[in-house]
């Protein structure tokens, strides 16, 4: 035998769930921001006025490259390597 | 030994079950969670892999996820880093699930299945399409293709595997992406990215590649196809939107979703194609030349290009081509687990994959169940043979059929048992599938399926078995007006081919048409609700056909007409999600 929930407590149910979603993404909204101007802008800032180039954008124009493949050589490793999340 | 692998978290979240190197069970959670593209962790799917296996999580040996998080993350970082300080609003959209689900994949298997103290292998997202591909292949060498939008850092990658070792060479990486390059036109001209590049592809023909000259200030091609994007012509990196500014000046203004389609799109559409091609012939060209090695595998979402696959044998020198029919994201849920089984732990190769019929399935008895406790009017055959031979004749009356037989398809197309199929000999056949049931654009074609002892009648091919749909061949020019209804704009079908070992009743069906009409073709596409997902069980299959103009239902030995149920008739396009 199975039980259903009413319809008015699911309806109920899900309002909770739309209202914790509705406030998790305001105290998100607000607590990311010190993280990202903070933690990712002065590394970021640092990084740029030491001439980092975060991301290889690639050419501007004609280059004289001969080729844009990167040595990956991906191939079988030690088992420990594929315990690893990096 | 069982092996799970799972995919989660980006799109198409899927998992798939091995049993000492044999495939035993795979599914896209969407098909399940009835959310497409759903990205959420496969928990449905793994359910299902589970029960079919006949064991619970504790009997899993083995766990393989499809990426390495942290590189994938340590991207994300680096593309925050060098969008600061424009990058917010995609870095709050991005780190929260970062933080909750991605990063903390062990506590989640924890959690969700009760899966500890067992190992976790994570392999890195370009191997597992590369393993997805090849591991269940017939070949014991080939070269290797990987293409998609992006993996970790990767974005293309070639190599060169043997028996059970795959060896990926070379590689491109993010920013520079011809998935991404063909997303962020498929968002120009107004269709969803990660959903609709199959669209611009079956636009392309209508149209004239006039603007490859434009597509090219895109994109920098060698003549060993490696490549790179102007970046200027792109804000996918740092900002929630594809192209940037200076590529809306180039083409014009993005077409809004749902407006009309102008040439102007058409010859956009068939520029991408061509150089999209191009690059890929190069690649392929030069892949051969280093690894001197006549067969083929393709993964990734670009494989699912199947216009540039099926050239592939004219413009390259490969003899022999593989690809799995879940070559997307979704596919890696199945290529990590393989690569466990093959490549880290050594068991020898022997299994090829020739089917793709691993999602549930139901028995007759429960069918029938189904129909007597909703009271749905229906015919029993005595056998699924009767069945056939009346489907054939309502198909060769110019009925439109939902066909649900056997075990869901794994991957992106219906290859015959969660079908809709229809007559291809009738010059409207599009039309009225269209009207009736898809309500979709009416530049895309529908698809044949044609039994393979006759492939070779009507298509220009080279081989018999083509059967997951990923090519697209030229019919033959005498055939064009026999089945106008799946001959494309350019005079070619994306062919599936199908025979007995692979599918009886899909293969008796079309064979039964073949006696009626002499032709031994069908209109197959998918069973599903615009902007649904493929329908997956008996339930699912009665309200598409009731929401729909379907007219009759064939499944398993049961044979449902609509007009026998009006009380359950409703109109899908009012819930029609795209």
């Amino acid at each position: 035998m199975t039980f259903k929930l009413p319809i008015w407590f699911l309806v109920i149910k899900n309002n909770f769930e739309r209202f914790g979603k509705f406030m998790a993404s305001i105290f998100n909204f607000i607590f990311l921001i010190p993280v990202y101007f903070v933690g990712v802008g002065i590394v970021s800032v640092i990084g740029k006025i030491n001439g980092k180039e975060f991301l290889n954008l690639g050419p501007k124009g004609v280059d004289n490259k001969e080729t844009y493949w990167k040595t990956y050589d991906l191939r079988k490793e030690e088992n420990e390597a594929y315990y690893r999340m990096f | 030994m069982y092996i799970l692998g799972i995919s989660c978290y980006y799109h198409d979240s899927a998992a798939a079950l091995i049993k000492d190197g044999r495939i035993i069970a795979a599914g896209e959670e969407e098909r399940f969670s009835r959310k497409k593209h759903d990205n959420s962790f496969p928990i449905n799917a793994i359910t299902f892999c589970l029960k079919k296996a006949g064991i619970t999580s504790d009997q899993i040996d083995a766990v393989a996820f499809y990426e390495k998080p942290l590189l994938k993350f340590d991207r994300l970082l680096h593309q925050h880093l060098h969008g600061f300080p424009f990058s917010y609003w995609s870095f709050y959209k991005a780190v929260p699930s970062w933080v909750n689900e991605k990063l903390r994949i062990p506590t989640i298997l924890k959690k969700k299945l009760k899966y500890k103290k067992k190992p976790i292998y994570y392999i890195q997202h370009h191997m597992a399409h590369a393993a997805s591909s090849y591991l269940v292949s017939p070949f014991k060498e080939a070269a290797i293709l990987t293409v998609d939008g992006v993996g970790e850092w990767t974005t293309t990658a070639y190599g060169y595997a043997k028996g059970n070792d795959i060896h990926l060479k070379k590689q491109i990486e993010f920013p520079h992406s011809l998935g991404l390059l063909y997303s962020t036109v498929t968002a120009y001209l107004g269709f969803k990215v990660n959903n609709d590049e199959y669209k611009v592809m079956g636009l392309a023909p209508y149209g004239k590649p006039v603007y490859c000259d434009k597509i090219r200030k895109l994109i920098t091609v060698k003549d060993d196809g490696s490549y790179a994007l102007n970046m200027d012509y792109f804000d996918f990196h740092t900002k929630m939107r594809m192209p940037s500014k200076k590529f809306i000046e180039e083409f014009g203004h993005v077409r809004k979703h749902g407006a009309n389609i102008e040439q102007k799109h058409k010859d956009i559409a068939a520029s991408l194609q061509k150089v999209v091609e191009e690059t890929l012939f190069k690649i392929l060209n030069n892949l051969h030349k280093e690894t001197k090695c006549d067969n083929l595998c393709i993964a990734g979402g670009v494989a699912l290009n199947s216009v540039a696959n099926g050239k592939i044998k004219r413009n390259t020198p490969f003899k022999n081509i593989y690809i799995q029919p879940a070559a997307s994201d979704a596919g890696t849920a199945l290529g990590a687990a393989l690569y466990v089984w093959h490549s880290i732990l050594g068991n020898n190769r022997e299994y090829v994959q020739t089917t793709s019929y691993f999602g549930p399935s139901f028995t007759a008895e429960e069918i029938k169940k189904f129909l007597d406790e909703k009271k749905i009017v229906y015919k029993e055959f005595k056998d699924k043979k009767e069945l056939i031979t009346a489907t054939a004749e309502l198909i060769h009356k110019n009925n439109v059929i939902g066909w649900f037989m056997g075990a869901m398809e794994w991957g992106p197309r219906a290859l015959g048992n969660r079908s809709i199929l229809a007559n291809a000999t009738h010059p409207n056949m599009k039309d009225i599938i269209n009207a009736k049931v898809k309500h979709r654009e009416m530049f895309r074609p529908f698809a044949p399926v044609i039994i393979e002892e006759k492939v070779k009648e009507w298509f220009h091919i080279d081989k018999e078995n083509e059967p997951f749909m990923l090519f697209v061949y030229p019919f033959k020019e005498e055939k064009h007006k026999i089945v106008p209804s799946v001959v494309h704009v350019d005079g070619s079908g994306r062919l599936q081919t199908i025979n007995k070992n692979q599918n009886e009743d899909y293969h008796n069906i079309i064979t039964e048409f073949e006696k009626l009409s002499g032709v031994p073709i069908l209109i197959n596409t998918s069973f599903n609700i615009r902007g649904e997902p493929i329908v997956c069980t008996p339930q699912e299959a009665y309200r598409c056909m009731m929401g729909t103009g379907i007219d009759y239902l064939a499944i398993d030995k049961f044979l449902v007409a609509r007009e026998d149920n009006p009380k359950d008739m409703w109109d899908s396009e009012s819930i029609a999600k795209d």
